[in-house]
């Protein structure tokens, strides 16, 4: 049906190298009006180059780029704005201590007429209101200084500023990263209604489910080619996946079980900041157990709170029915408790040291020789294992951890506090943004883990990952856990609804789930 | 590939910089020292600003007059002493035949001195004195004898009677203590009476303060004497908003006190010589290094500028 | 299998360059205005101008090893010229006009010093002040303010030698100054190498909140750096009294600019976590040759700022290039 529509944007042979490294080997994509694009592919297939080249922040090597059939040249982001295209990132380009509207015409502001020094603030605020109703929302949002919203409404401001240029392409990288269900499924409908207008997307994904569900076609790339583009509807997620990584992968989550052991790791009465309810878990030997909630629901503020990176007030921990006293990080390590963060740039790596001092950072002191010297051999020794055992590449230690890709990245982090010879380890969103290989080794260690008699807490937002490799989960909401249930009776729909549960009907799905 | 030139080229940058720095100050030294071989090294204070430009210039005119070569060498600024002191260090190891200085802060040169003695470089003192045995002299202006200048001027305006008061410098400071010592005996003989003696620190606004505070108590001052320039211009604010108009003396003859002399707000300063110091600095080393006599304190002329002469004053600094 | 070994290359080439700019970056530039300045005056390369750069070289030399630290950790101290004054203003108290003995007058110098350091440090982690600058800012003001007040501004001389001693003598031909900075810089290369204090100095400046939440104790090894950086500055001035002879309230005036200089040009960044004691120590003997060469060719002193602004930014500018590079590979 697509092949009798006029091509949107046309790419054709698009080649790429930053001094002897090639990025993009020649890549071929066509986009029709209305149409949801998908770009599938491993972190460092090219993906983000490519779209960085269709918005004027690279310049091509070699190629052609055809809109609505006529050769352009895109050499600066101005010139991919003034085609339509609009592009929103991951990290959002936003300033949040301006208005919503100021956000919407920034850089684009409206002049009154005769005075063209002076800004139309009353225009914008109008115009800013009705782009938002076409989105869905409530035209006051436009008045609201952008900082109090949330990142789904942060991100649908981004898109009225491109409906501002009056955007046909909208480029969207990895945009549901970030966002709690409901906020994905606002951003579901909103695309919908946007494709209705004959707007294309373009769209960056990891999650396969949600490829499936809005996709139209999708494009994968594997090591800077163009492998295929297909029809979401008529192709299998395990097609897709094979094409991707050029293998076919075992198992998406390898889940491993275990005999279920004694108690190992118990959280009493922990008084999250901000909460007024306490949180009482238990994690046992054996298990994998899943944190699951919506963001902002405190998940990742409860670990915090556990590790002892933010004051906490009352609350008791115990490892191996021991009660351990917690007030630093240092503490916590002491104790043995590892934390995986989130965010692996700003809180888990020093991006400009090399491997094995990131690495032995944790646990300095297990290198220490009798002078009290630290002993650097010992260290690189110490790292090359891991890196070896965990298959980092490059697997040079003396290379420092920005080189890596996000997916290394995330193993140089786990391999720092496997180092610290952890007991209890708490994953927060292990597996964000980092592509289905390097996944399914990062589900693979977990296993490993918990079989060495380790204990493994998972925050995790993607479900389906929850689902596949906990034996149980605990869902959060507002600061409290709203449900434990275990994983055969836990289903996408449950944990949703015990996301969503707010203070009233909390007991009441806190009893649907446990009864049930 | 673009990196490496990029570095390559600021590498090159530099090197030409050092490169045409280092060409005119060759010429220089090829025309002065042919004639002969000796070579005086002049440290100052600092050269940013007139007045040791001034000093500079006349150590210039005395090597060209000898035939001899001379550098003259100072820091940013005054302030910059350990600066000054390693500029000796260094005009040592090139082997000057002669030193002459104006140390920033004469307790820091003893031990570069030592330094200078013991490679048996004669050191001279300009402009500031140090405690230091073996200098070979210290040619500078005579404060006594220009505060006296500067008191016996301030006499000649008044009447026997009349009251004035002295404005020093910082509690300490050798240099205006003598000037107002100096201008003291001339007043006393002339049979004025010193109403107030006060320091204000060399400041303006510390002079305006303190003459404000004499006014309050002697309405009748009838002249002011001030150790420098600066406060004598401090000191002219002050009168100027009492109302008050009386002669005002100062010292250094400096390019805004010489102004206000010519529009006859000011009745006199007494100027200093930095061009002779620079002269008669080089002038004594070259002698120094004959093995010449030389007078251990050496008094640089002063002038007594006024409105007679303020005009040609001017120019001369200029 | 041909991307695996792409890679490898790819990464052995980064690393030599990297390598390159990073190790050997300021010391090329050493040689080469070493090798200009040879060319230019033939006073130059001499023993006893060698020695003299040497000695000129110590006090800021003492000063930017202090300052590396604060720098490593993606911080500034902007007191060390005033605590520098202050220590030996308080020496110069105790040991000429209190005629204390000389072994006193250093301690009194060194903990001055240590002690002005470890109010930086207090402000900066338990006032929680936002940044350095501001902290350190501060105490430059009031360590200048006290080191007038003290002697209403008078200098202090004649001093004992012991206190003179390493500003002062030569072992052999090689003035004691310098031979205490090499000591001084081989412990500090232990210690940033070496011990763990010294690790987590680079792991706060390469990622605070990653190096936190790997359960180092941030604020206390925030108020080691800072009391490290104010006893270099007391050391310093001791060496400068050694030198002089003479103790002045204005001693030290901007030096904190020079030594930060130093560091900058030695290779450390000012986003932290990077920076090595030996680039220091060139970066130190960068300004000096420059300084006395410059001096030797009778440049006069305001053309000689405007080379070392030069050079800075030349050399900040190098890092850049090499920040660059390593993101984009």
């Amino acid at each position: 049906m697509t092949n009798q529509r006029k091509r949107l944007l046309s790419v054709k042979g698009i080649k790429k190298s930053f001094s002897n490294n090639h990025v993009l080997k020649g890549i071929d994509l066509d986009v029709y009006p209305g149409e949801v694009h998908v770009l599938l592919g491993e972190n460092g297939a090219g993906k983000s180059t490519l779209i960085k080249i269709l918005t004027g922040a690279y310049q091509k090597g070699a190629g052609e780029v055809y809109w609505e059939d006529q050769l352009v040249k895109i050499n600066t982001p101005q010139d991919s704005m003034e085609l339509g295209i609009a592009t929103i990132y991951q990290e959002l380009n936003v300033v949040p201590q301006l208005k919503v509207y100021e956000n919407i015409f920034l850089g684009r502001e409206l002049k009154n007429g005769s005075r063209r020094s002076m800004l139309n603030q009353k225009e914008m605020r109008k115009k800013a209101g009705e782009y938002l109703e076409q989105l869905g929302q409530n035209r006051d949002l436009a008045d609201r200084p952008l900082e109090e919203l949330g990142i789904g409404q942060q991100q649908l401001v981004e898109i009225a500023k491109a409906l501002t240029i009056d955007a046909k392409l909208i480029i969207m990288d990895e945009p549901t990263a970030s966002l709690s269900g409901a906020e994905v499924e606002q951003l579901y409908s909103t695309v919908e209604s946007l494709t209705k207008k004959g707007i294309a997307i373009v769209f960056i994904s990891h999650r396969l489910d949600e490829i499936k569900r809005m996709g139209d076609r999708i494009t994968i790339l594997r090591d800077g080619f163009k492998i295929e583009t297909l029809d979401v509807s008529k192709t299998s997620t395990d097609y897709w996946i094979e094409l991707m990584v050029g293998r076919s992968l075992d198992e998406k989550y390898p889940k491993k079980s275990f005999a279920l052991g004694k108690e190992g790791f118990r959280v009493e009465n922990l008084l999250v900041d901000g909460t007024k309810e306490p949180v009482n878990f238990q994690v046992n030997y054996g298990e994998i157990v899943g944190v699951s909630g919506l963001v902002g629901a405190g998940r990742t503020e409860m670990a915090r709170a556990i590790f002892g990176a933010d004051a906490h007030h009352g609350g008791e921990i115990f490892i191996d029915g021991q009660l351990v006293k917690i007030k630093s990080p240092k503490d916590a390590i002491k104790a043995g408790i590892a934390f995986i963060t989130e965010d692996r740039k700003n809180e888990g790596l020093l991006l400009d040291q090399p491997l094995d001092f990131n690495i032995a950072l944790a646990n300095m002191k297990m290198f220490r020789n009798s002078m009290q010297l630290v002993d650097l051999k010992n260290i690189r020794t110490k790292a090359e294992e891991y890196i070896k055992e965990l298959k980092v590449r490059p697997s040079d230690v003396e290379l420092n951890a920005r080189k890596l890709s996000g997916g290394n990245q995330q193993k140089v982090v786990i391999a720092k506090w496997l180092c610290t010879e952890a007991k209890v380890f708490i994953f927060d969103e292990p597996t964000r943004g980092i592509d289905v290989g390097a996944k399914v080794e990062v589900y693979r260690l977990m296993n490993q883990l918990v079989e060495n008699g380790a204990v493994v807490l998972m925050i995790s937002s993607d479900l389906p990952e929850i689902i596949g490799m906990c034996d149980r989960v605990l869902v959060m909401s507002e600061g409290r856990i709203t449900a434990n249930l275990p994983i055969g009776h836990a289903t996408q729909e449950r944990i949703m609804k015990a996301a969503t549960a707010n203070e009233d009907s909390a007991s009441e799905v806190m009893k649907a789930a446990t009864g049930g | 590939m673009k990196k490496r030139s990029t570095l390559l080229a600021i590498l090159c940058t530099g090197v030409l910089a050092l490169a045409g720095c280092s060409g005119q100050s060759e010429e220089g030294n090829g025309s002065a020292g042919n004639t002969e071989d000796l070579q005086v090294q002049m440290i100052l204070k600092t050269l940013s600003h007139p007045y040791w430009k001034s000093v500079e210039a006349g150590a210039k005119q005395a090597a060209e007059d000898l035939g001899v070569s001379v550098e003259v060498n100072g820091p940013p600024s005054e302030a910059d002493v350990i600066d000054q002191v390693n500029m000796i260090d260094n005009a040592i190891s090139q082997s000057a035949d002669a030193l002459v200085v104006a140390p920033s802060q004469p307790s820091t040169v003893a031990n570069v001195f030592d330094l200078a003695k013991s490679s048996d470089i004669p050191v001279l003192l300009v402009d500031t004195d140090a405690d230091w045995e073996d200098k070979v002299t210290f040619i500078g202006t005579d404060n006594f004898s220009a505060g006296k200048e500067a008191g016996e001027y301030l006499a000649s305006l008044l009447k026997e009677g009349d009251k004035v008061a002295l404005v020093e410098g910082a509690k300490g400071n050798l240099a205006t203590d003598e000037r107002i010592d100096g201008a003291k005996e001339a007043l006393e003989a002339a049979g004025i009476e010193i109403a107030a003696q006060l320091p204000a620190d060399s400041d303006k606004f510390e002079a305006a303060a303190v003459i404000d505070a004499i006014l309050q108590n002697h309405s009748d001052l009838a002249g002011v004497f001030a150790a420098n320039d600066d406060m004598a211009i401090g000191a002219l604010s002050a009168t100027d908003q009492a109302g008050v108009q009386i002669p005002i003396v100062g010292i250094n003859g400096g390019e805004e006190a010489t102004e206000l002399i010519i529009n006859g707000k000011l009745a006199a300063s007494v100027a200093q010589s930095p061009f002779d110091m620079g002269y008669m600095g080089v002038e004594n080393a070259v002698k120094a290094i004959n093995g010449d006599e030389i007078e251990k304190r050496i008094p640089t002329p002063i002038k007594v500028v006024t409105e007679e002469n303020a005009e040609e004053h001017l120019q001369e600094i200029q | 299998m041909s991307e695996a070994t792409m890679e490898k290359q790819k990464t052995a080439r980064d690393h030599s360059w990297k390598w390159f700019l990073s190790k050997f970056g300021a010391l090329i530039g050493l040689i080469i205005l070493t090798v200009v300045l040879t060319f230019m005056s033939d006073k130059f390369l001499t023993v006893n101008n060698i020695m003299n750069i040497a000695r000129q070289s110590s006090i800021n030399a003492l000063l930017a090893i202090g300052m590396l630290l604060p720098i490593l950790t993606a911080g500034i101290d902007l007191s060390v010229g005033s605590i520098l004054a202050i220590s030996i203003m308080t020496m110069g108290i105790v040991s000429v006009n209190m005629g204390m003995s000389p072994v006193v007058g250093i301690i009194v110098c060194l903990a001055v010093g240590a002690g002005f350091g470890l109010l930086n440090g207090l402000l900066l982690t338990k006032l929680r002040l936002p940044h350095p600058f501001i902290s350190t800012l501060g105490t430059m003001n009031i360590a200048r303010g006290l080191a007038l007040i003290i002697t209403a501004a008078a200098p202090i001389a004649g001093f004992p030698y012991l206190i003179q001693y390493l500003g002062r003598e030569f072992v052999g031909p090689i003035p004691v100054s310098f031979v205490l900075v090499i000591f001084v810089y081989i412990i500090f290369h232990i210690f940033l190498t070496r011990t763990q204090t010294g690790r987590y100095i680079y792991a706060i400046g390469g990622n605070r909140e990653a190096a936190h939440l790997s359960g180092i104790n941030v604020d206390r090894i925030l108020i080691i750096v800072y009391t490290v950086s104010g006893l270099m500055a007391g050391l310093a001035g001791l060496v400068m009294v050694g030198r002089v002879n003479s103790a002045f309230p204005l001693a030290g005036l901007s030096y904190e600019l020079d030594a930060i200089a130093a560091v900058i040009i030695g290779g450390a960044s000012f986003f932290g976590g990077v920076g090595t004691v030996w680039g220091t120590l060139i970066g130190a003997l960068i300004i000096a040759v420059l300084r006395n060469g410059l001096n030797l060719l009778n440049v006069s002193a305001d053309f000689q700022m405007a080379v070392i602004g030069i050079v800075i930014i030349a050399a900040v500018y190098v890092d850049v290039l090499r920040q660059r590079n390593s993101k984009k590979g």
